[in-house]
């Protein structure tokens, strides 16, 4: 009985590789006649580019939440535009490992979200850009480009700020959001004298922490801090950016504004507390709002303003990007790929469904928030991609830049520092070799 | 044609044939992987570039000169130590269960329960039971007045280990109580009633008769244990994520950290085989202690 199963099973398991086999066949059978109907300029008959697009593309995502509600919605209203067509989404819950594996099986789909490589890598992967036409009018055009060419558009923009519950303010009797750093620690006693809890930062997820680098960058005056530290051997300093940058967080861990106990506050609970008004402010992207609103808070009770990062009164922004529009090397079908990227970012109206900020320049961007984050007048920064060098030095010596953010918080700064440069200077000259 | 050959011929030839499939497959599914690994450990691969580079032994040398990885390795140990009550719980709870106790059965199904389950649902049902603000473990040591006691658990850097350690404890706590249980009925009534005869303690008849007869059992439980808390991952992984600060790292929560979080796959595969290494030499101490203390 037992042979038997193992057998059958042996069996099963040889006629599913042959049928795997069978399959990628297949699809390279299918191949040659595709991409034949879509060579530009192979019909002569055909004038109109439109009517030229046909055929199947697989969209892999990392929204997993949004598959089968709005996405879905934005790939029916691309298929009505362009009949004939169909988009397959794919939602992919570990979405950057499966990419990854499947990047080294070269087995990309043809649009999806661009995981990072090298920058001299984008070309192996992805395919340019540039004829979408939206080169002049896209923020972050120089994040994903190599040699003059474009690989990816941000699907997003996004804005940090102090995310607020205006609320929570009134409880606590603060008629406006802090214009100086001595007014933010001001604000977080009275609140804390009215039982809120002032600053929110979910600690033990750690990603939430990232943002709290942009004051340091704000203080450096450029988003080129984290690759300029490739012209140093110490770049962390109690005195330099860093050093006054996540100085700000620490003080408010000092003074005990964050979360009773950080170690267990995370991202769940912080949006719930949030909403609810137990906790204050958090400082992070505009993007929060959404969340902050399914969490139940009403989009007026929301308040989004600069991070004072000194005492001076002014202002600055940081913008960052998201994940970006790619359409992949080996995709099969490059016209119909190319056109629902455009297509995504020109006329879903998935920014305003969500309340993001559209990665267009030209596009109307009004939520109250955003005017009310305008009216301060902040120097709006615009975030950098890591640099190569600087991207094979922190992988040698394993910068978790979240886990740095948290001992610099809770450790002594200048401890924590000496532990960096000295990591950080061996992984330099590693690296450089 | 097969009336060609002589019996000797086509016996060996059905042999390849049925040989064929199982071997393929192992050598596909377990052989090949495991010769990939030893293969990459010594280059250098980002995991998706189509190139790797040789490195020689450069990643176990970065692998031995890491502290991190070593301190990480530490905390393993804890989880040791908490495998080891579990096995003095798991046999004592096989003793008391294997006498004539009223409704031993419900105990034995209780007790074995935790390790059906599945570890994702304990992981998340712990993490509500230590949380330190909302858990029912802080909610009850302040409700009996011990509020000093009631600390984040998973926060600070001392506890958390063992707090790990006890939950691992409580989950296969169970499945060495069952085995154990399996040995003691296994044990020949006859010597331990000669035993009894000889005027033989309880204490006495455990300690010289029942526990050598059980000692290749006693043998395999530990070896369960030592590998189980040595290769500790999802635990850590999914209730702290090595937090707070690393203090519940592990040394495979390091690893996979090493290849997918900074795309560092050889170092990662050295550090697989020198996890192989450590516990290859473990296990042979504690065969070795074992064995003279069953002799």
């Amino acid at each position: 009985m037992k042979k038997n199963v193992t057998i059958s099973l042996a069996l099963t398991l040889g006629v599913g590789l042959l049928a795997g086999c069978g399959n990628s066949n297949n699809d390279s059978n299918v191949s040659p006649s595709a991409s034949a109907t879509t060579e530009p300029g192979a019909s002569s008959t055909e004038s109109a580019a439109a009517s030229e697009l046909s055929g199947t593309i697989i969209w892999a995502t990392h929204r997993t939440e949004l598959v089968d509600t709005d996405l879905k919605r934005y790939v029916e209203k691309f298929e009505a535009k362009y009949p004939g067509t169909t988009v397959k989404i794919e939602g992919l819950k570990d979405y950057e490992q499966t990419i990854r594996v499947r990047m080294a099986g070269n087995e990309l789909p043809d649009v999806l979200s661009l995981v990072e490589t090298t920058k001299a890598d984008l070309p192996k992967f992805y395919e340019p850009l540039d004829d979408l036409g939206l080169n002049d009018n896209i923020y972050f055009k120089d994040y994903n480009t190599y040699e003059g060419k474009l690989y990816g558009i941000t699907q997003q923009a996004a804005i940090n700020g102090l995310v607020y519950n205006k609320k929570a303010f009134e409880t606590a009797g603060i008629a406006e959001p802090p214009k100086t750093l001595d007014e933010l620690f001001a604000d977080a006693e009275k609140l804390k004298a009215a039982g809120i809890v002032p600053m929110a930062t979910s600690f033990k997820d750690g990603w939430t922490l990232q943002y709290w680098t942009d004051p340091a960058e704000f203080i450096y005056g450029s988003t080129n801090l984290r690759n300029d530290k490739i012209k140093t051997d110490t770049p962390f300093t109690v005195d330099g950016p860093y050093g006054q940058g996540l100085g700000i967080l620490k003080q408010l861990y000092e003074k005990g504004d964050l979360e009773k106990d950080i170690y267990s506050a995370n991202w769940d609970q912080t949006q719930k507390d949030i909403a609810s008004g137990k906790t204050a402010m958090m400082y992070i992207g505009n993007w929060f709002f959404s969340n902050l609103v399914s969490a139940g808070l009403p989009l007026e009770d929301i308040g989004f303003a600069p991070l004072p990062y000194d005492n001076s009164g002014t202002y600055k922004g940081m913008m960052r990007n998201d994940w970006a529009y790619a359409v992949s090397s080996t995709s099969k079908n490059k016209p119909l790929a190319k056109a629902f990227v455009k297509f995504m970012l020109e006329e879903s109206g998935d920014e305003a469904d969500h309340m993001f900020i559209s990665p267009l320049k030209d596009k109307k961007q009004d939520f109250p928030q955003l005017t009310q984050f305008m009216s301060y007048n902040p120097t709006m920064l615009e975030a950098q991609s890591i640099s190569v060098e600087v991207t094979a030095a922190e992988n040698k010596m394993q910068f978790d830049p979240f886990k740095f953010i948290q001992e610099a918080t809770v450790g002594k700064l200048q401890d924590v520092f000496n532990g960096y440069n000295k990591k950080w200077k061996a992984a330099k000259e590693a690296a450089s070799k | 044609m097969v009336n060609n050959l002589s019996y000797r011929q086509q016996k060996t030839i059905l042999i390849i044939l049925f040989l064929l499939v199982p071997l393929t497959l192992l050598g596909l599914f377990s052989l090949y992987p495991a010769v990939y690994l030893i293969y990459l450990s010594f280059m250098s691969w980002d995991g998706f570039s189509p190139d790797k580079t040789w490195a020689g032994i450069a990643n176990y040398k970065d692998v031995f000169a890491n502290k991190e990885i070593w301190n990480a390795f530490s905390h393993n140990f804890v989880y040791l130590g908490w495998g080891l009550l579990q096995n003095a719980m798991g046999l004592m709870f096989a003793l008391i269960l294997n006498s004539r106790l009223r409704g031993r059965n419900v105990y034995r199904v209780v007790l074995f329960m935790p390790y059906i389950m599945n570890g994702v649902a304990v992981a998340y049902m712990f993490n509500y039971v230590f949380n330190s603000e909302y858990g029912s473990l802080n909610t009850l040591l302040h409700a009996v007045g011990l509020d000093s006691l009631a600390i984040s658990w998973f926060g600070s850097p001392k506890v958390v280990n063992h707090a790990l350690g006890f939950i691992t404890l409580w989950k296969f706590m169970g499945l060495n109580m069952v085995i154990y249980l399996a040995a003691l009925q296994s044990v020949p009534s006859e010597i331990i009633e000669a035993a009894r005869m000889d005027g033989a303690t309880r204490f006495q008849s455990v300690r010289h008769v029942i526990l050598p007869n059980m000692m290749r059992v006693i043998e395999l439980n530990l070896f369960l244990t030592i590998i189980g808390t040595l290769e500790i991952f999802d635990l850590p992984f999914l209730l702290t994520k090595g937090g707070p600060l690393g203090a519940s790292d592990t040394f495979l929560t390091k690893t996979v950290e090493m290849a997918f979080k900074f795309n560092n796959f050889g170092v990662a595969s050295a550090m697989s085989l020198t996890l192989i290494a450590f516990v290859i030499v473990i296990l042979s101490v504690q065969r070795w202690v074992t064995r003279r203390w069953g002799d």
